[in-house]
C-alpha cells in the first residue's frame, strides 16, 4: 500500500533516509524524539515536501512527483485542521468538493458521517463554538469524506486531555476497521501505540532504527525512552 | 500541468496589478518629460528659486517633525501613569485627527489662532498683546503638529504599555526614582521608536500639499508639492519636471531610510496592566494632568470650532444644487477610488503571500514596493502626465473624475497594504497544507479562505480608503472646475472667496461624512477583533 523506496531528503543541515513498506489495512505508529523526522516522513508521503531522491509508491502508483491532492492520502495536522471562519458543515463539505457545490448523494453521505462521529447537532456551528475533541472529530470526518485509503495522523490529539485522547483513538480505530483504512500515526505516547497500532516504527536522527510489532518493541522501547530521549 | 496552472493563478493577479501601476506611472512620467522637452530651460536647476523651495520644504518639515516628536514624547510620558475617567475615550479621540480633512482643519484655525480668534480674545482679557499671524511657517507647523503629534503619541504610548509588568515590579523593588525609572526602563524603549517615527513624519510633512498651499501665506513659503502644483497650473512643464524629479529622489531616500530605521514591530500587549504599581507624587501628577489637558485642548478645539461654526452658519439657502452635486461627486469618487485600492491591494498581496511561502523573499517584497511607488512619485505628476497624454479629453468631466479616482486609489494603496499585508499572509500560511490537500485553489481559495475569513477586514479597508479619498484635496486643486467640483474643492473655493459662513457649513458637512465613515471603520474593527 505504502512503499518508500530509498527515500533521501536533505534540508539545511539535516539528511534523512527512509525505506519502508506498509500493507493495506495496517495500522502503524511512529515514535521518536522531537526533531527526529517523524513529521517529515508524513509530509513526504502526503506530498507537502519533495524527496531529494527515491520513490514513493501509494496503492501501486508512483506518486513521487504528484501534488498532495492527487495522492491517495488524507492527513490530520497538529494544528490548523479547520477553517475557523467556516461552519462545521462547510469544513466537512470542502473534503468533498473545493467549490462546496454538493450533489444530493454527497450531502447525504456528509450527514451519514456527521452522524457516525456524533456531530449531527453541530453542523451549523463554528469551530470556536466547539470543544477541542469535537473539533478533531470534524477534521476526522472531513478526512473520511475525502475517501482516501490512507490516513496520516500527525499528533492531532496531543492537545486533548488523556481521557478524551483515548476516546478519539477508539474512534480512529473503529473508523479504520469499518472503512479498511491504512493508518500511519505519529505519537508521543507508547500506550496509544499499544492500544490501536499493532506495528510501530522508531525514528531517530532521520532514520528508522526499529520496526517491529508494538508488543515486542514495548520493552526495549520503554528502556530506550528512559535512556536516550 | 496542475502545478503550472496553480503557479499561474498565484502569480497572475499581483503581476497584472504591478504592470498596471508601473504602466500608469511610467507613461505619465514619460508624457510629462516629452512635453517638457520642448521648452526645457535647465537654468532652473541652478536658479536660487529651486534652492529656496528646497530650503523651505526641508526647514518646515524638520521643525514640524521635531515639535511633533517632542510633544508626543512628553504627552506619552504624562499620559501613561495617569488613571482617570475617560482615559481610553480620550485616546480614541486623538485618533480623530486622522479623519479630519486638511482643508477642514485649516478652515477652523483662524477662529482659534487668528487675530480675532479664541486665543486673541483670551490674551485681551489678560491684557497681553497678541500679534500672532497664522499665515507663514507658524501656521504650517501648527497644522502639521496637529496631524502628526497624536499619531506619534499613540505609538510611543503603546511602547510604554508594552514594557513588561515584571520590569516595573523589579524597578519598584530596587527603589528607582522617577528619573531612574525614565532612564533605565522607558527611555530605551522610546528611543528605539524615534528614528522610524521621525523619518515617517518628516516624509509626510515634506510632501504636504493642502496645508502649505492654504497656510503658506505667500510665494516665498512654497514647498515642493505646492511648487509643482503652481508650475503645472501655469503650464511651466519643465519646471514641474525638474521639481518632481528632485522630490522623487529625495522621497526615495526617505523611504529607504524609513524602512531601514523601522524596528521589528513590538508585539504590544495593548491591554493595560490593571494593577499598575507605583503611583506618582502630587507635583508630577499635577503637571501630567496639565500636559494632558493642554494637549486635549489643542486637539479637540478645532473639532469643537468646526461643529459650532458650522451649526451657527447653517441656513437652508446654503443647500444649493452645486453643493449637492459636489457631495455626490465626492461620494462617487471615494467609492470608486476605494474599489481601485482594494482590488490592487488584494491582487498584490495574493501574489505576495504565495511568493513568500515559497521562499522568494525578494520577489514578494517587490510586490509591496510596487504598491508603495506612489509615495515617491507625486500624485500631481501622475495626474498631469495622464492629463497631457489624453489632452483631447481634458475638458470632459468624466475624464477628470477618472484621473482623480486613479490618483486617489493609488494614494491610499500604501495604507491598504499596511492593513492587509499581515492578515493575508497569515491566513494563506495557516491553511497552506490544508488547502493543498483539499485541492482548494484559485477562485475557490479566494472565496472560501480570503473572502470568508477576512471579509470584515476588507470592508474596514474599503471604508478607510473611502474616508481618505473623501477628504483629499490634491490633484482636484489642479483639475477642479466650476462644473466639476468635489466637496473639498468646493470648500477651497469658498475659503478663497471669503465666503466664511458658507465655508463653515461645508466644512462641517465634510467632517460629518468623514466621521460617519470613521465610525463605520471602528465598528468593523471591533467586529474583526471579536472573530
Amino acid at each position: 500500500m505504502i512503499v518508500l523506496n530509498r527515500i533521501n531528503y536533505h534540508y539545511r543541515q539535516q539528511s534523512m533516509q527512509f525505506d519502508l513498506s506498509i500493507a493495506k489495512g495496517e495500522r502503524v505508529a511512529i515514535i521518536g524524539p522531537s526533531g527526529a523526522g517523524k513529521s517529515t516522513l508524513l509530509n513526504l508521503i502526503a506530498g507537502f515536501i519533495m524527496p531529494t531522491s527515491g520513490q514513493i509508491i501509494l496503492n501501486g502508483l508512483d506518486v513521487t512527483h504528484l501534488p498532495p491532492n492527487k495522492r491517495a492520502v488524507a492527513m490530520l495536522f497538529q494544528t490548523n485542521n479547520l477553517f475557523t471562519h467556516l461552519t462545521v458543515y462547510q469544513n466537512m463539505g470542502l473534503g468533498i468538493a473545493p467549490s462546496l457545490r454538493l450533489s444530493a448523494s454527497e450531502k447525504s453521505s456528509l450527514f451519514d458521517i456527521a452522524d457516525k462521529v456524533g456531530l449531527t447537532d453541530y453542523l451549523q456551528r463554528y469551530p470556536h463554538q466547539l470543544s477541542g475533541g469535537q473539533r478533531q472529530r470534524v477534521a476526522l470526518a472531513r478526512c473520511l469524506l475525502q475517501k482516501r485509503p490512507v490516513l496520516l495522523l500527525d499528533e492531532p490529539f496531543s492537545s486533548l486531555d488523556p481521557l478524551l485522547r483515548l476516546d478519539m483513538l477508539s474512534l480512529v480505530e473503529d473508523i479504520c476497521r469499518t472503512y479498511s483504512l491504512t493508518l500511519l500515526m505519529v505519537t508521543h505516547h507508547l500506550e496509544e501505540a499499544q492500544r490501536i497500532t499493532p506495528r510501530t516504527l522508531v525514528i531517530q536522527q532521520g532514520e528508522i532504527i526499529a520496526d517491529n510489532q508494538t508488543d515486542l518493541l514495548i520493552n526495549d522501547l520503554s528502556h530506550l525512552y528512559t535512556s536516550t530521549f | 500541468m496542475a502545478k503550472r496552472s496553480q503557479s499561474l493563478s498565484s502569480l497572475l493577479p499581483g503581476t497584472l496589478a504591478a504592470v498596471a501601476i508601473l504602466g500608469l506611472l511610467f507613461s505619465a512620467m514619460l508624457s510629462l518629460w516629452l512635453f517638457a522637452f520642448d521648452q526645457t530651460d535647465l537654468n532652473f536647476i541652478f536658479s536660487p528659486a529651486l534652492w529656496r523651495i528646497l530650503g523651505f520644504t526641508l526647514f518646515q518639515a524638520a521643525l514640524s517633525t521635531v515639535f511633533s516628536v517632542v510633544f508626543a514624547l512628553i504627552l506619552a510620558k504624562a499620559y501613561y501613569p495617569l488613571r482617570f475617567y475617560g482615559k481610553a475615550l480620550l485616546l480614541r479621540l486623538f485618533a480623530l485627527t486622522f479623519v479630519l480633512p486638511s482643508l477642514v482643519l485649516v478652515s477652523s484655525l483662524p477662529s482659534i489662532y487668528g487675530r480675532h480668534g479664541g486665543l486673541a480674545t483670551l490674551c485681551q482679557w489678560f491684557g497681553v498683546d497678541y500679534s500672532f499671524s497664522l499665515y507663514g511657517i507658524q501656521g504650517i507647523i501648527i497644522a502639521h503638529v496637529f496631524y502628526n503629534f497624536p499619531f506619534a503619541f499613540r505609538l510611543f504610548y503603546q511602547s510604554l504599555a508594552a514594557i513588561p509588568l515584571e520590569q516595573r515590579q523589579l524597578a519598584a523593588q530596587l527603589g528607582f526614582s522617577y528619573w531612574q525609572h525614565v532612564r533605565y526602563l522607558e527611555w530605551p524603549v522610546l528611543l528605539r521608536q524615534i528614528p522610524s517615527i521621525a523619518s515617517l513624519i518628516f516624509m509626510l510633512c515634506f510632501t504636504s500639499f493642502a496645508v502649505v498651499l492654504t497656510l503658506g501665506g505667500g510665494p516665498k513659503n512654497t514647498s515642493f508639492e505646492v511648487a509643482i502644483f503652481q508650475a503645472l497650473r501655469d503650464f511651466e512643464l519643465d519646471k514641474a519636471v525638474i521639481l518632481s524629479l528632485v522630490q522623487t529622489l529625495l522621497c526615495l531616500l526617505f523611504m529607504v531610510l524609513v524602512r531601514r530605521l523601522t524596528p521589528p514591530s513590538i508585539m504590544a500587549s495593548q491591554v493595560e496592566h490593571p494593577n499598575h504599581i507605583g503611583t506618582l507624587s502630587t507635583l508630577p501628577t499635577l503637571i501630567s494632568y496639565i500636559i494632558v489637558g493642554l494637549s486635549a485642548l489643542f486637539i479637540l478645539s478645532p473639532l469643537v470650532v468646526i461643529v459650532i461654526n458650522g451649526m451657527a452658519a447653517f441656513s437652508i439657502t446654503l443647500i444649493t444644487s452645486t453643493l449637492i452635486q459636489a457631495i455626490l461627486n465626492s461620494l462617487t469618487i471615494a467609492f470608486c477610488a476605494a474599489t481601485v485600492t482594494l482590488l490592487l491591494a488584494i491582487s498584490l498581496l495574493w501574489t505576495y503571500s504565495r511568493l513568500l511561502v515559497r521562499g522568494y523573499r525578494w520577489l514578494s517584497e517587490s510586490m509591496i514596493m510596487m504598491g508603495s511607488l506612489i509615495l515617491i512619485i507625486p500624485t500631481m505628476v501622475l495626474a498631469s502626465g495622464l492629463f497631457l497624454l489624453f489632452f483631447t479629453l481634458s475638458n470632459v468631466s468624466w475624464f477628470i473624475a477618472i484621473l482623480v479616482i486613479i490618483s486617489n486609489g493609488l494614494a491610499t494603496l500604501p495604507f491598504a497594504l499596511k492593513i492587509l499585508e499581515g492578515p493575508m499572509e497569515t491566513i494563506y500560511q495557516r491553511y497552506h497544507c490544508l488547502s493543498q490537500s483539499l485541492n482548494i485553489t484559485g477562485v475557490n481559495h479566494f472565496y472560501w479562505i480570503e473572502v470568508k475569513g477576512l471579509k470584515t477586514l476588507f470592508c474596514f479597508t474599503f471604508a478607510f480608503a473611502c474616508m481618505m479619498s473623501m477628504g483629499d484635496f490634491g490633484i482636484i486643486a489642479l483639475f477642479g472646475q466650476p462644473d466639476f467640483a468635489t466637496l473639498p474643492y468646493y470648500l477651497y473655493q469658498q475659503m478663497g472667496s471669503y465666503q466664511q459662513q458658507q465655508a463653515d457649513f461645508t466644512a462641517l458637512l465634510l467632517l460629518m461624512i468623514c466621521l460617519l465613515l470613521f465610525y463605520l471603520t471602528e465598528i468593523l474593527m471591533r467586529h474583526y477583533d471579536r472573530t
